[in-house]
């Protein structure tokens, strides 16, 4: 059986890139072209979701899936995320929101967050703005009465993605899902 | 804005003046493929919800692209979704400048062959209006 793990966050957050940084199959992508570049510069944007798949050492295979992070799209993140057992919840956290937008999400994702089945990757941090960021992140798991594990990350870097769902694997203990099976 | 503001009153002009499809088609809606409205008219008295619908439009034609692609077909036009209340068709109308999306939504009982032409009648006025 392949586990499903889901990539959700903002627009420009990086999912397409972390899928695409880490699939054994070439992934499969909805981009369009970006016409509001007020919310990101970056040429396309994901329209309906990204899929890929990772397989782990043991023989058992992820499946990955990402979200449009763009809100009008918000109708179909019940759709992708449908059956996941796992997510990944990325911040470009060079952008002035993203503690709004961990917050927003968390809470639109948030049976994940609540079993423990979450882990978040956080973007485009200097090394001089970690400490800050780490602090604002705690602060807000503890207002939300949550205790995620967070990792600074790129992620066009497959070696930090992986760091990632290695994280969740255990945390999720998805691999006590596998091996029950 | 993402297009001109004059494209739009024209755009808008099309939509509206567009009597010859009235007993066909209950709704076209424009939209970028990204999902951000455009315009959209409604000729029967049944409306949709246009900003929720240009969302859902782009996701389809993003996936119908997809498909397309994994199915070893290029250059997808666009996606036909069937129901016992008529169709729903959506095109792609590709500019150097915006990629759109032209969503149909025709009445129940329209032959499909029918359906088809008009739309393909109404992405060309658009697209001939983007050209320009
Ligand atoms: N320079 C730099 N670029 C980065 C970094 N992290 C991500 N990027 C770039 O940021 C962009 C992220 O875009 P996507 O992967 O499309 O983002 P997404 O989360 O899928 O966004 P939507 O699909 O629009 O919701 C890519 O162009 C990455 O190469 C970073 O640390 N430094
Ligand atoms: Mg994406």
């Amino acid at each position: 059986m392949a586990i499903k793990v889901i990539f959700v966050g903002p627009m420009g957050a990086g999912k397409t890139t972390a899928i695409a940084a880490i699939s054994d199959i070439p992934p499969v992508a909805t981009e369009a072209r970006n016409h509001d570049k007020t919310m990101h510069v970056k040429a396309t944007t994901t329209v309906a979701m990204d899929y890929g798949e990772l397989s782990l050492d043991d023989g058992n295979k992820l499946s990955l899936y990402g979200i449009p992070g763009q809100r009008q799209f918000s109708f179909i993140w019940p759709i992708v995320s449908k059956g996941a057992l796992g997510g990944i919840l990325l911040l470009d956290c060079s952008m002035s929101d993203w503690a709004e937008q961990f917050k927003f999400y968390i809470d639109s994702f948030r049976s994940l967050a609540n079993s423990g089945a979450m882990v978040v990757g956080l973007n485009r941090v200097e090394e001089d703005d970690k400490e800050t960021v780490s602090g604002v992140i705690q602060d807000c798991c503890e207002n939300l009465e949550l205790a995620l594990p967070y990792f600074f990350m790129d992620p066009r870097d497959p070696q930090d993605v992986n760091l990632l769902l290695e994280a969740l694997v255990i945390n999720a203990e998805l691999d006590h899902i596998l091996q029950g099976e | 804005m993402i297009l001109p503001a004059a494209t739009i009153e024209k755009i808008k002009e099309i939509l509206n003046y567009s009597t010859d499809i009235r007993d066909e088609i209950e709704s076209l809606l424009l939209c970028t493929s990204d999902g951000h409205e455009i315009a959209c008219a409604s000729y029967r008295g049944l409306k949709i919800e246009e900003a929720k619908v240009s969302a859902m439009a782009a996701s389809f034609a993003g996936l119908s692209l997809t498909i397309a692609d994994c199915c070893n077909k290029q250059d997808a036009l666009g996606g036909i979704v069937e129901t016992k209340d008529g169709l729903i068709i959506c095109g792609l109308i590709k500019t150097p400048e915006v990629d759109l999306v032209l969503l149909g939504v025709f009445a129940k009982g329209v032959q499909h062959g029918l359906a088809l032409w008009n739309f393909r009648n109404q992405l060309n006025k658009f697209r001939s209006l983007l050209k320009s």
